[in-house]
Parts: C-alpha cells; structure tokens; sequence
C-alpha cells in the first residue's frame, strides 16, 4: 500500500528529483548495512569477552558468589560450590539464604559467620577481607565488595572465597621455624646479626643487644651504625677492611676488635663473618664473641709472665753478681798479689834505664799502664763482693748529687759540655748508703761525660713523684719494688750525647759489657749502678736514641 | 845519713825481694824480710825496725795476729806498721786500723808510694 502510494507520488516527481531520492536511498541503505555490521561485531566482543570472562571466573583460585539485592544468587563458579561443598539440589535454588544455611554447620564459628555476612549486607559501603576458619581446619580467605553502577545504584554483593590452608600451614611452619630460631639464637651466648651491605640489619639477637647495648631498631635506625660501633678511626677502618676482605675474597673471616658500647665501655671482640650470596645481593652473617675477659686475663698473663721472666733476670743478674762477687774476692788476692810484685818490679827497671833509652822507658811506662788497667779490673770486680752491705740512712739526694758532681768535675774535660742542674727543692729525704749513692752517680756522671766527646749538654734532675701507671711512669725497667700511688724521689742524669744502639741498650747492665773500648772501659760501672739500686730496691731505668742522647732515670723511695 | 831500718814481711818471696831491691837501691833503707810472721817478735827484738811493713793474709798467721803480737811486745808496740795486702775491703782497712796500723796500702804498689808511706810513718814515729 504504501509502495504504491509512493509510485504514485514518484509519478508527479521530475526525473532529477527522483535520481537525488535514489541516490539518498542507496545512502541510507549503505548506513543501514554498516550499523548492523557494527552492531553484530559488538555482539561477537561481547560474546567473547563474556566467555572469557566466565572462562576466568570458572578457572579462577577463588570460589565466586555474586548475590544481588533481594538475597537472589547472580552468578557463582564450580570452584565456590567445591569448597563449600554446597550440594547441587541447593545451589540451583539460587537463594544466598539457603547456601548460607547449608554450611553453617561447616563452620568453627557460625554465630560469628552469619552475624558478619549480615552486618555487610547491611553495611553496603564495606568492603570486608579477613579469614573464615572451618571445623575441619580448613582456612577460606574471604574478600567482599559491594556492586554499584555508575549513577551508584546498589545491585548486590560479590563474595570471593579462597582456601589458603596450605599457605597458612607453610606460613605457620615459618613462624615455627623462625620462632625456633629465635629461641636458639636468645639462647646462645655469642651475638648474631644477619645484615646486608648497607647495614640493615634482618637477625640481631638478644646477646648482640646485651653486648653492644643498643636494639635491633636502633642499629638499624642508625644511618652509620658502623661509626657507633667504633669511633675510633683505628678500630672502624680494621673493621670496614674486614668487609671489603670479605667481598674480595669471599672467604670466611675472623678478626680481634675493639668495639665501643652505648654505655661508652670498650668490649674486645671475635668478630667471624662469612658472606652469603642470595639472589645477587651479599649478605653477611656474623657472630660476635666477647673476649674482654679472656684478653685481660691474656693481658694479666702476659704482665705476670713478664714479670716472671724479669723476676728470672734478676735473679740470674743476682746469680751472676753473687758468683762475680764470690770469684772476685777469692781471686782478688791472688791477682793483686802478682801484680803488686810486678809493679815493683817494673819500677825496679824504670830506675835503671835512663831517660834517653825511649823506646825502653815507653815500654816500662806500657807495663804501668796495663798494670794499672788489670787492677782496675780487680777493684771493680770487689766492687761486688762488697755489694751486699748496705748503710742505708736518710739523705738528701741533692747533696749527694752535688757532691758526686764535685768529684768528677775534673773529668769534665770538654770545656763545652754545660751543666743543667735542675734540682728540685723541699724534696723529701731518701733511704740510701750515701758512698754507694755517690759512687752511682759518679759512673752515670762519668758515663755521661764520655758519651759526649765534643761537648754537650749534661742534665741533673731530681723531682717528687707519685707513681701512677706501673707501665707508663718510665720506659724501661728492670724490677719494681714500688706500689702503686706510692710516693717516690727520681734523679734523672741525660746528656746530649753518641746514645746507645737498641741492641746495646739490653746489655748495658750485664758485667764487662762496654763500648767504650778496653782502654777506657772495664764495663762493670753500670752493672755496679744497678747492683747498688737493686739493693736500694729503686728503680733504674735507661732510655737513649742514638745521635740524640742518653737519659738515665732513677726512683728511690722516701725515707 | 844513717839507713832507716824496714821490715817486710810477706809470704810472696818474689814481692819481698823485689821490695827489697827497689828500697834498697834508694840508699835510704836498710831491709830485712820475713816470709812468715810466725817468729815476728824475736826478729822485731833482733834487727830493731823502724817500720814494719806487713801483709795481711799470710799463713799460720796473719797480718792482724801480727799487729797483736807486736802490740803486745814492749818494743814491738813502738813500731809504725803499714799494712801493704791485695785485701782492700773497707772492713780489713777498717779492722787493721783498730789495731794501730798507721797507713794501709792495697798492692799493686808504686814504690815512690811506697816510700812516701814510709817517709810519713816514720816522721810519726
């Protein structure tokens, strides 16, 4: 009907009118192809996109529920009916009612369950994710949201149930696991710490705590944990040695340190470290033994075995001296026996020959001399034998100073050697034999003179002390009979002169030892020296550098 | 001049002799000597010293029985004695002094030293 009222009204249409309406119609009819051609094509990516959609929902972990707002299940995946084990005849009644119902008594806490799923539902703006424990000791993690569409229309809640119940095995495992080794590292006595290379540290137990007094939270809120450790320069740079060591060699290491506690304490430590690759980062395990004790009492050790071996020395020194004194006694006699006959002899001859037979004179003279020279040897030697008698009175050292300086002034021979007296007044008296004191002082006098054959400067000292550290009061010592704090007198004799070499400064007090040669020397003057301050129960000690001089110092207690 | 008359006497026969010589060629000294001090006294009383120089350790008897004995003896305890021994320990010097020694000397000996000890004895005779 219609198509034949348009023939008609095409009747009474010119032909251009008509081609236009044709060409508008073939337009339209185009239009019409392309916009069903879309549409089908939107139908075929809806389509697919739903069956992928429901391909991944179906293949998903999670057991899917969707319910829309009357309670009325929209939509739920095999893998929710599985868990649940929610039986078909129920499922298919489509009510989140009746699911709910049906594992209820699957539950550990039904009450709990259903006062939550109601509590959502109601609640519509939360989104709920926690765990849902089952009788059977199954664990579902349960996640929630509710469905609104753009205008934010409600449509109903989708409920996502995964069973995690292995993974809470596992993680339990760990916990155990970890919690075992907690205990096993609380436990131990050495600190243990587990840190990477910026110094975080992941393990870092209680000993470690105890030991360097700060907690795992403040090491590891230290940006240079390293510096806290050890402010001194000397131990940081031994320890980030240690770690450089550690990368390069890759080897396990141990090393002895010195770390500063919180509370400012020094702690030597055992520090052994071993470098862990784990996933191309290096992480370093390390375990830490205090060893303070064990080092004082290495150190206390080491004191008592030094005073040991200075104990043996002296009483070798002492043997030595005993023996020396007993041989020169006995044998004193009958050497200065014969030469006394050979002097007389000798100056027999020197009478007969006269003053022009020089080479005859000079020879007799040469006899003198080493007549001379061979008793000295003698007399030093009864030097010994005499030793052991003391005539021990309070003296005031100064004086004897000043009078052993007298009696070696003639010696002084370089007119270049300045004498520096620097004595200290209102000094407190001292016990001493004042002929043994003098005779000391003589030789270290005379010593000092010796060693500065072009000149110098000679010091004479005498100063109070109290004596404070047992190692740091002098150099070098040999014996010590004073306490602690005790209350003591040092004279001090120092020139400016050759000094002694370091090997020779061992031996200055060993009988006959010299180097000043067999005319000059018998090398008994020091051994004497500290014979006598043996006796005296001081201390002698000598500190020299070579080409720079000699410092002799002596302590004497107060009478 | 008349020659001053020494005594010497020493268990060392080569010390006396040389002694001897070494006095004697000064033309000074008239010298007897004795190798013991056993029979001091009888040879004090024979030969009249004018100082007696004596050595300490001798046998059979020393030096300081020696200075006792003369001490005891009428002419003997006039006598100047210088002790001339190898002994030089404070306490032998000081031990001999206490018997009224008048000089001490430790060998070996100078003889100018000798004589100058001799010398002084006897100006303090």
């Amino acid at each position: 009907m219609i198509l034949r009222k348009r023939t008609m009204a095409q009747k009474n249409k010119t032909k251009e009118e008509l081609v236009k309406e044709i060409g508008l119609l073939q337009k339209r009819i185009v239009e019409l192809e392309i916009s069903d051609s879309a549409r089908k094509k939107a139908e075929e990516v809806l389509i697919f996109n739903n069956i992928i959609l429901r391909t991944q929902q179906e293949l998903s972990i999670d057991g899917i529920l969707v319910v829309d707002e009357k309670g009325k299940i929209l939509f739920f995946n095999q893998r929710f009916v599985n868990i649940w084990g929610i039986p078909l005849d129920v499922i298919e009644l489509r009510s989140d009612e009746r699911v709910q119902q049906s594992v209820m008594d699957k539950l550990a806490s039904p009450e709990e369950f259903a006062r939550k799923v109601k509590h959502l539902y109601e609640t519509r703006d939360e989104i709920c994710n926690d765990e849902v424990v089952l009788k059977d000791g199954r664990v579902f993690d349960r996640y929630s949201v509710s469905m609104f569409d753009a205008e934010g229309e409600y449509y109903g809640r989708v409920w996502y149930f995964r069973d995690i119940t292995e993974r809470k095995k596992a993680e339990e495992a760990l916990r155990e696991s970890e919690n075992r080794l907690q205990s096993v590292l609380s436990t131990i006595q050495e600190s243990v710490t587990f840190s990477n290379e910026t110094g975080y540290f992941y393990v870092y137990n209680l000993a470690m705590e105890k030991l360097t007094g700060y907690s795992m939270k403040e090491a590891n809120a230290c940006p240079d944990f390293i510096s806290l450790l050890y402010p001194d320069p000397k131990n940081r740079q031994m320890a980030l040695k240690g770690i450089v060591e550690l990368l390069e060699k890759r080897t396990s290491r141990e090393i002895e340190i010195i770390i500063t506690t919180k509370s400012g304490q020094f702690r030597n430590v055992s520090i052994f470290s071993s470098l862990i690759s784990y996933n191309g980062r290096n992480l370093f395990l390390s375990v830490y033994r205090d060893i303070t004790e064990r080092k004082q009492a290495e150190e206390v050790l080491q004191e008592a075995c030094t005073e040991l071996k200075e104990t043996q020395a002296q009483l070798i020194q002492a043997e030595k001296m005993e023996v020396i004194g007993r041989l020169a006694s006995g044998v004193a006699h009958e050497v200065k026996n014969p030469l006394g006959i050979i002097l007389q002899g000798v100056n027999y001859l020197e009478g007969k020959i006269s003053s022009e037979e020089k080479d005859m004179f000079e020879i007799v003279q040469m006899m003198k001399n080493n007549i001379k020279r061979a008793d000295n040897i003698v007399c030093a030697l009864l030097e010994f034998s005499r030793a052991g008698e003391l005539n021990l009175k309070a003296e005031d050292i100064n004086s004897i100073l000043e009078s052993s300086l007298s009696l070696v002034r003639y010696k002084i021979n370089p007119p270049d050697i300045e004498i520096f007296k620097e004595l200290a007044s209102d000094l407190p008296k001292v016990s001493i034999d004042s002929n043994k004191m003098e005779q000391v002082f003589i030789n270290l006098l005379l010593n000092a003179v010796d060693a500065m054959p072009r000149g110098g400067k000679l010091f004479m000292r005498s100063y109070p002390i109290q004596l404070h550290d047992s190692k740091n009061d002098l150099g070098r010592r040999n014996g010590n009979y004073f306490k602690l704090t005790e209350k003591a007198v040092v004279v001090q004799i120092e020139d400016t002169g050759n000094g002694i070499l370091e090997e020779n400064l061992r031996k200055v007090f060993d009988p006959f030892f010299t180097t000043k040669g067999p005319k000059n020397g018998v090398g008994l003057g020091l051994a004497v020296t500290k014979n006598i301050i043996d006796m005296h129960k001081g201390i002698i000690d000598i500190e020299s550098k070579v080409g720079k001089g000699t410092k002799v110092s002596i302590i004497l207690r107060i009478a | 001049m008349e020659k001053r008359k020494v005594m010497v006497v020493d268990d060392e026969p080569d010390f006396i002799k040389v002694i001897k010589l070494n006095l004697e060629e000064t033309g000074n000294y008239e010298v007897m000597t004795l190798s013991t001090a056993k029979d001091i006294i009888p040879e004090v009383h024979s030969f009249k010293p004018d100082v007696i120089l004596l050595d300490m350790l001798m046998p059979s008897t020393g030096g300081l029985d020696a200075c006792e004995m003369l001490n005891n003896d009428s002419l003997g305890k006039n006598i100047p004695i210088i002790i001339v021994s190898a002994l030089g320990k404070d306490q032998d010097r000081y031990a001999a002094y206490k018997k009224g020694i008048i000089d001490y000397l430790v060998k070996p000996i100078e003889n100018k030293d000798l004589i100058t000890a001799i010398e002084h004895a006897l100006e303090n005779k």
